[in-house]
């Protein structure tokens, strides 16, 4: 097992850089999986966005009206009614929304002339901007149906009943069926792809990088030890890294979620990490065998997570992407990771329909490591007969 | 000598092609990324329909309002391209197996009122609530207007059902808030920050314990902090030269905002740069271990800060913004993030130069701790 031990020495060696990347990957995951994890979507505790109301109609029932019904659905934030402040407030993000009356505009609006409109001012492709429009053209569209119904009605009348209307919301009744999500695992889950990818082909591509350096290679070509049993012990000494990463990574998951779970979700969890832990093994193989320096490991690393991560949803979740780049991203294996995250998130009852689509894309994952790994070991051999 | 070093020292930096590849190439290759990924959010292709179920019940039966609001938003042709919702009828048993199959979002049960069964809270089940209380809302405002003035005929329903905007988009600034903008300005951020190569690749240029030229030009009769000036200066014009070029692909190709003000873009793309620069030439002056943990902690330095700028997710910025506003004020990534943003943003440059200010600030001290670490250093042996 000398090549075996080779490879733990080289580690060994390698250990400091690659404990830098460990911990401040770790760092960013946990960032996102604390900060993050609570404000991806919008339920029924319904996020209320943070919004200011500036009202220069001041005292008309219309706006009063419109001031409530806001209130209800969101924060209203009193920012003083000056450029600069109203500026910074978005700059900071303090609101999310601002939504200015004109003088005048209850009067314009009741008489059904529309010739003043309310200004809103918004984050470009927020959540909160779409649901805000929403609300308001829902409130003002309902004073609008009495207006033109009801020609004698008195304002304050008016906004009595609209605000009855308001009141009516659908009720919902969420079933749990016994198990609620657990969106915090499934968040460090999905956020880990970018720290596994950079870890696995580091460390892998440190040692490929010596092995495959042309003078030694042609050393150890010539050394009385078969070259099936280098291979193998190299291919052992990958496995038990990717092994150390992969037990790594799973307890700091109890220590994050708080928990060590070993339910049938938690355990699929473990599976497919597995399983992209292989997936990355064979990525890094096969990239490894043509790298030759320090800096385009560097720089494969980067461009390989990064990019692997914004095409296939890990930072802007899969739904947001659109079919297009779904569609591509279904040709990358960590796509297939991160669907089997969601579904294993969204798995309460266990039966067939909904344990396949979760062991397909482990598959397909698995399917992605042979086929890597076929062509790095061809690759392998072009250079052996090459050289 | 000043055009003897500063013209060698370029040469040399222009064909640095590892440096050239983190500053110029690595940047572009992430912004058609982000292309690819955001491009897509501003258009109608983002949502997909929901699946959704409704209980085929006496409620829904005789419920011709609603089957009517439903079909309006419903694929029930081929051709709908702008519905929302995919509906199936079934039976609650039914239902409520597709519901624990994941394979609708909600079901919609019609009893007296409109009432909504779900599993979890997420887009999806608010696009059906809203549909819902939409609807009720309505229906409670015909019902009110029927009873009062029971003349109203077909005008109410036709009333009922048009939709308007009563909005109107103002930006009380020059440019409209926008979220995808701050992740291109984090990744302009992060390229500057990468100037740190160049910065570390300088200090190793003049110390004779790292290079080889190092040992030579502490050899050379001349100031060797003199050097170390002449060429951080040609790392600079390089550096600067590749986010120039970066600006202007996000610019001209991705058809990214960043204003009109060319002059002041330059000068925060000079001072970004410099700022990186220095970083690296102090990360360069205090980690005296190897290279393999040099560059690891200065990709780890610039990648954290482009982090808690934005860079991989936006909330992040605003979450430092608000826990930790110190942060926000000496994280150089963030100041670059802001100066550009702010110039997309504001009409006045107040802002923008308190980001300048501070940035050159930082780059000051960066700049006085390597001197001072550098200056009269001998070495015994090497």
């Amino acid at each position: 097992m000398q090549v075996y031990k080779v490879y733990f020495k080289l580690m060994k060696q390698n250990l400091p850089a690659i404990l830098i990347y460990v911990c401040i990957f770790l760092f960013i995951t946990i960032m996102l999986t604390y900060f993050y994890g609570q404000k991806t979507s919008p339920g029924f505790n319904q996020t209320r966005s943070n919004i200011a109301f500036i009202n220069n109609d001041q005292g008309t029932v219309l706006t009063e009206g419109l001031r409530d019904y806001l209130n209800q659905n969101a924060n209203i934030i009193n920012i003083p009614n000056d450029q600069d402040s109203l500026q910074d407030a978005l700059f900071f993000r303090k609101v999310e929304y601002i939504v200015k009356v004109p003088a005048g505009f209850s009067q314009s609006f009741m008489n059904g002339k529309n010739d003043v409109q309310i200004e809103k001012t918004t984050v470009q492709n927020s959540v909160s901007s779409v649901q805000l429009d929403f609300l308001i053209n829902r409130y003002l569209s309902t004073v609008n149906l009495y207006a033109q119904n009801m020609p004698d009605i008195t304002d304050s009348e008016l906004i009595g009943y609209v605000n009855n209307d308001a009141n009516h919301s659908s009720k919902v009744q969420v079933k749990s069926y016994g198990k609620t999500a657990d969106r915090k695992a499934a968040n460090y889950y999905t956020f880990l792809v970018y720290a596994m990818i950079v870890i696995i082909f580091l460390g892998v591509s440190s040692i490929m990088m010596v092995f495959n350096d042309t003078d030694l290679r042609r050393r150890n070509l010539g050394s009385p030890l078969k070259s099936f049993s280098m291979n193998m012990q190299l291919f052992l000494g990958n496995l038990s890294f990717a092994l150390t990463v992969w037990t790594i990574m799973v307890v700091l998951g109890f220590l994050i979620t708080g928990k060590a779970a070993f339910d049938l979700n938690s355990i699929l969890l473990y599976v497919n990490l597995l399983c992209l832990t292989f997936v990355c093994l064979s990525l890094s193989f096969l990239i490894g065998s043509f790298i030759g320096s320090r800096d385009m490991q560097q720089a494969t690393a980067n461009v390989l997570s990064l990019g692997l991560c914004f095409l296939s949803g890990v930072f802007v979740p899969q739904q947001l992407l659109g079919r297009t780049i779904n569609f591509i991203a279904s040709f990358t294996p960590t796509y297939w990771y991160v669907k089997a995250v969601h579904d294993i998130e969204k798995l309460v009852v266990v039966n067939t329909a909904n344990v396949t689509p979760i062991i397909n894309s482990m598959l397909i994952q698995i399917g992605f490591v042979i086929a890597l790994m076929t062509v790095a070991l061809a690759i392998t051999r072009q250079n052996r007969v090459s050289t | 000598m000043f055009a003897h070093i500063f013209v060698n020292r370029f040469k040399c930096l222009v064909r640095d092609k590892t440096v050239m590849f983190w500053t110029l190439m690595f940047p572009i290759v992430l912004s058609s990324l982000f292309g690819l990924a955001f491009g897509n959010l501003a258009s109608s292709d983002m949502f997909n329909k929901v699946n959704i179920a409704v209980i085929n019940n006496a409620g829904y039966r005789s419920n011709t309002g609603f089957q009517a609001a439903l079909s309006a938003v419903a694929d029930t042709g081929y051709s709908e391209e702008n519905s929302l919702f995919h509906v199936r009828l079934s039976t609650y048993e039914q239902a409520n197996d597709w519901l624990k199959n994941n394979q609708i979002a909600g079901y919609i049960v019609i009893n007296g009122g409109a009432h909504l069964v779900v599993r979890e809270s997420g887009i999806n089940q608010t696009i059906i609530k809203e549909f819902l209380d939409d609807y009720a809302q309505k229906n409670s405002a015909i019902a009110t207007i029927t009873k009062q003035n029971p003349n109203v005929g077909p005008m109410l329903m036709k009333n009922a059902s048009e939709s308007h905007n009563y909005l109107k988009e103002v930006s009380p600034t020059r440019g409209k808030p926008d979220k995808t903008l701050n992740y291109y300005y984090a990744l302009v951020a992060m390229a500057c920050l990468f100037g740190s190569f160049r910065g570390m690749n300088e200090v190793s240029a003049v110390q004779a314990y790292l290079s080889p030229q190092g040992a030579r030009v502490n050899l050379a009769p001349m100031h060797k902090l003199k050097i170390f000036r002449y060429s951080l200066c040609a790392a600079a014009v390089v550096h600067l030269l590749s986010i120039l070029i970066l600006v202007a692909y996000l610019n001209l190709v991705l058809k990214v905002d960043f204003g009109n003000d060319l002059l002041y873009i330059l000068l925060a793309c000079v001072v970004g740069s410099m700022t990186g620069i220095m970083m690296g030439a102090l990360i360069g002056t205090l980690i005296k271990k190897g290279e393999n943990v040099r560059i690891a902690v200065l990709v780890s330095t610039s990648m954290i800060l482009s982090f808690l700028a934005g860079l991989m997710v936006v909330d992040m910025k605003y979450i430092i913004t608000h826990t930790i506003p110190a942060m926000a004020y000496i994280n150089p990534a963030n100041l670059i993030t802001d100066a550009f943003y702010s110039l997309y943003y504001y009409d006045t440059y107040s802002r923008f130069f308190t980001n300048i200010g501070i940035l050159c600030g930082i780059t000051a001290v960066f700049f006085l701790i390597v001197y001072f670490v550098l200056r009269r250093q001998r070495y015994a042996g090497i």
